[in-house]
């Protein structure tokens, strides 16, 4: 396992890839390691370009989550992800998919392990299409039939659908289409904020099952809506046979948010309902107030 | 030669054999004898019955003075037994594996138990259970378990294991104590090493002293501190507690 170094500023793809002497471009930083290498984004003023790309069995850290920021300049961008893909401290933004897409920044392949810690993710544009929305999209009638294993923790969704407005109920920002067998979703200690109702989804998560059973679980995370329109939390997309496990617990939601339907099988415990007191959430600054409820109410994972 | 009276013609008449006589009696290769056949020597013998082969090499004995049979099993080195293509069911003893080969037929079958040299010597004590081969009525000893489960155990004994929910179980000083799994030592980003606990049941590795989390937020700090966390992407500033500057 090597490690590859990438600077927006400085780098130069004819450089050797070193701390010393970074690479510019996430692509040639791709197609120029193997896999299980590191591909270290060092903290720079200009942003990188995020552009479609397949991304396979690669750890992509940025030095700090606001001094990395990918930049999809308001186009379509597609990682098609497999493999074991670890995302870390990176800012994801201006993703735009227009009109009928059929896409999510992030597509899960069969038998993948995507873990996502302390990313920013904001203006991801949803579209209007009424599959493959959201940050991710994983479908296993497209992917193939084999476990995949999807967490977020201590990440930011901060209006990330807010750009363009919402045609159907099937939207959301994850949205997990009949998942292989023993698939999971999970979101640790993350927020998920929106404040603007326009283009405001009408759901947090979108998920069905066709005959695999999977899990989702959503622990230690405040999901803020300040835009008073009712948000559901989780939504079903054609049903879900078995039920689809979900655990709720130890979250802050607040306000405006409406539980689940008949296809999930929810355990609900240990939640928050009142204001999670951020510093200034206008501002996106989500740090807690010395008074908030969230400070150690949450749960060892 | 043997003569037989002829009423017809009054006379003797010569016959090569008392076959004609008696079909029992069986004298060259392809005789059969009808009826069945009694071995009762009139003295117990060693020999009461032999069967050799051309060269004199015995292959059959049956010994009334002890009543048992000789020679039914064929005694050889493995690789020999199984050379060998009997024409019916056979059985056979490798001394180089001290094991029993059965042919059906068609294919030699090896048994499963290995057996071991036994002398008429009792052992001293009361138990006589003793085994070479590691194997007691009670006991197994001097055996390597591999690929292998330990399972439930209800037996509340001292030096009992089991594996209950997950969890591996010692039975000592009369109860049921975990045994802790789940420990590593990594190295960490500033390149000193720490030791990790996984605790069954979570998802994230702790370390063991600090009760911290390898998992680091979006601040840069652990998301769960002294086995606390709170709830969003930001924690608190770590607090030392107890102490004096």
């Amino acid at each position: 396992m090597s490690t590859y170094y990438l600077n927006a500023d400085t780098g130069d793809n004819a450089n050797a890839g070193s701390s010393a002497s970074p690479w510019e471009t996430l692509a040639y930083a791709y197609d120029n390691s193997s896999a299980d290498d590191t591909l270290y984004c060092q903290t720079s003023t200009s942003t990188y370009d995020w552009v479609t790309d397949t991304i396979a069995n690669r750890t992509i850290t940025g030095q700090s989550a606001t001094g990395v920021v990918f930049d999809g300049a308001d186009t379509v961008v597609k990682w098609s992800i497999s493999g074991t893909i670890n995302l870390n401290y990176i800012t994801f933004q201006n993703e735009t998919k227009g009109a009928g897409t059929f896409s999510s920044p992030f597509s899960g392949a069969d038998a993948h392990t995507f873990t996502v810690t302390g990313c920013i993710f904001e203006d991801i544009d949803n579209g209007t299409h009424i599959n493959g929305s959201g940050i991710i999209y994983s479908n296993a009638d497209a992917f193939g039939g084999n476990q995949c294993t999807t967490t977020f923790n201590s990440c930011i969704f901060d209006d990330v659908l807010s750009t363009t407005g919402k045609t159907g109920y099937e939207q959301g920002i994850f949205n997990l289409i009949n998942p292989p067998a023993a698939s999971t979703l999970s979101l640790y200690n993350c927020v998920i904020n929106q404040t603007e109702s326009t283009g405001l989804p009408d759901n947090i998560f979108v998920a069905t099952s066709n005959g695999n059973e999977w899990s989702m679980f959503f622990q230690n995370n405040i999901f803020y809506n300040s835009t008073g329109v009712t948000v559901k939390l989780c939504n079903s997309y054609g049903g879900a046979n078995p039920k689809i496990p979900v655990l709720l617990d130890h979250n802050t939601y607040y306000t405006n948010y409406s539980m689940s339907d008949t296809d999930y099988d929810v355990t609900n415990t240990n939640n928050i309902t009142t204001d999670p007191k951020f510093v200034d959430v206008g501002s996106s600054d989500f740090r807690l107030q010395q008074d908030s409820p969230c400070i150690d109410t949450g749960t060892v994972i | 030669m043997t003569f037989v009276y002829n009423p017809y013609s009054g006379k003797l008449d010569a016959v090569q054999s008392l076959l004609v006589l008696d079909d029992r009696y069986v004298n060259v290769t392809g005789d059969t004898m009808t009826g069945g056949l009694t071995i009762q020597p009139t003295t117990d013998t060693l020999t009461a019955l032999v069967v050799n082969d051309t060269d004199s090499n015995n292959v059959l004995t049956v010994d009334t003075i002890n009543n048992i049979v000789e020679g039914v099993v064929k005694v050889d080195t493995k690789a020999n037994v199984l050379a060998l293509t009997p024409t019916s069911n056979a059985i056979a003893y490798a001394t180089d594996t001290d094991r029993f080969y059965i042919f059906d037929g068609t294919n030699w079958k090896e048994s499963a138990i290995q057996l071991s040299t036994q002398t008429s010597a009792p052992n001293m004590g009361a138990e006589q259970d003793e085994s070479r081969q590691g194997y007691g009525s009670d006991y197994i000893t001097g055996k390597r378990i591999s690929h292998s489960l330990i399972g439930d155990n209800s037996r509340e004994e001292e030096g009992a294991i089991r594996v209950v929910s997950g969890t591996f179980q010692v039975y000592a000083n009369s109860v049921w104590n975990d045994v802790v799994i789940n420990f590593r030592l990594r190295e960490d980003d500033n390149g000193t090493y720490e030791l990790e606990h996984n605790p069954i049941g979570f998802e994230w590795w702790y370390e063991v002293m600090s009760g911290n989390s390898d998992i680091i937020g979006i601040d840069g700090k652990p998301v769960v501190q002294q086995y606390s966390s709170s709830m969003g992407v930001y924690q608190r500033d770590l607090v030392v507690n107890g102490g004096t500057f």
